[in-house]
């Protein structure tokens, strides 16, 4: 007994000795930026271009996406979710987490940086490690992410994050109007996080999406508001989410219960199976 | 100064929008006919403080008398809890008087926003703050 204890304690001293998590800690942040606190976003939810129409935002869509995108704005308009995947509780993916339309906390580290989202309780990875993109990760809605750091002023510490995700899975939109990507997944995603020159609590995420679904690349950018008083909240949309999807329809759940038509003259869900 | 006061004015109801507005959720709300919102006042059974959509379920009598339960889906806590509300803002029992968007199928639902909502003796949910 006391011999497999013995052995126990030398595996785990190797083990520790090992890791590189344990190569330094706590771990050297003085090259990095104070991201800390909780952000806010100032843009309003799906608005890229706050001067175009909410259904016009300038993505340049493939004219068979364009029409895709365009039968989605018909059935919403009859009290339909369209192509926006989202109402049933499944995950924003990228790049419409970096909407962040409830806060999110952002944590810097030496070999990680982690964005936590409140909605949905998403969580971001970006690696900043120095390695490469796998070859045999399981696509995800967020993502697999590698960033680098930038001392882009030479005052010796970093100021910009630039990072690129691929290997994704949907269904996947940028926003609640249903604006689609392509269903191939193939989706490129390249951000610059850098802090505004004007006030450095303003963070800005340049975003620009190279995907099958565009005629070229699209960029934009957001802006969110730091918020040194940070209040936290639990966001599990599963929780009391009264949408369903039935077939290629979306219903919703009454106060009793009982499932409610969402459209005008809606039919019911076929109930052959119910005898 | 003209030109001051349509900024303020235009920041004041951005300010608003960002923190009461359930129009532009996660989801589109275009079930709800936003064009025709009804009043209507009833009795809380349920009020489920959650993310990201809180819900008010109210039983409302209807002319012969008889009640209906009501599922209403308004803001987010994290919108609405720098306003001052909490999960006990609203219990079961409170009559409630809210101007609400109603469902187009007409079945008892609709969508509120937190501006929109009043005790049934018009007292404010929250107290506006000072």
């Amino acid at each position: 007994m006391r011999y497999r204890s013995l052995l126990g304690v030398a595996a785990l001293a190797v083990t520790l000795s090992t890791s590189s998590a344990m190569a330094q800690w706590p771990p050297d942040l003085s090259k990095y930026p104070d991201w800390n606190y909780q952000w806010y976003r100032v843009d309003p939810i799906g608005q890229y271009n706050p001067a175009a129409p909410r259904n016009n935002q300038g993505a340049p869509l493939t004219p068979e996406y364009q029409k895709i995108f365009e039968d989605n704005i018909e059935d919403v308009k009859q009290g339909g979710q369209g192509t926006d995947p989202t109402y049933t509780c499944l995950p924003d993916g990228m790049p419409r987490v970096m909407n962040a339309i409830f806060p999110m906390e952002i944590i810097v580290t030496p070999k990680m940086t982690y964005f936590l989202v409140e909605y949905l309780m998403q969580q971001r990875r970006i690696y900043t490690d120095g390695r490469t993109m796998p070859a045999d990760a399981e696509p995800s809605f967020g993502g697999y992410s590698i960033g680098t750091w930038f001392d882009t002023d030479g005052d010796g510490k970093y100021d910009e994050l630039r990072v690129e995700t691929r290997n994704f899975k949907g269904p996947r939109s940028y926003d609640p109007s249903g604006l689609p990507l392509h269903k191939d997944n193939k989706t490129v995603v390249q951000e610059r996080f850098f802090i505004s020159k004007d006030n450095p609590d303003h963070l800005h995420d340049e975003i620009t999406t190279i995907d099958n679904a565009l005629t070229r690349p699209w960029t934009v950018l957001k802006t969110y508001r730091r918020e040194r008083n940070a209040i936290f909240s639990e966001g599990y949309c599963a929780v009391d989410n009264p949408h369903v999807k039935i077939g290629n329809e979306n219903y919703m759940l009454g106060a009793d219960g009982l499932l409610m038509p969402a459209k005008k003259g809606q039919k019911p869900p076929d109930l052959r199976y119910f005898k | 100064m003209r030109t001051k006061q349509l900024a303020a004015a235009l920041l004041a109801a951005g300010a608003l929008f960002a923190t009461s507005g359930a129009v532009l959720g996660h989801h589109s709300f275009a079930m709800f006919d936003q064009e025709h919102p009804i009043e209507i006042v009833g009795t809380v059974s349920e009020f489920r403080y959650s993310s990201p959509h809180i819900y008010i379920y109210l039983d409302v009598k209807g002319e012969d008398g008889a009640s209906t339960k009501w599922l209403l889906e308004g803001s987010s806590p994290s919108l609405l809890l720098r306003d001052g509300w909490t999960g006990s803002s609203i219990k079961p029992g409170d009559e409630l008087r809210m101007t609400i968007d109603p469902l187009r199928s007409g079945a008892p639902g609709g969508a509120w926003q937190a501006m929109r909502v009043k005790f049934k003796d018009g007292r404010p949910i929250v107290a506006p703050k000072q």
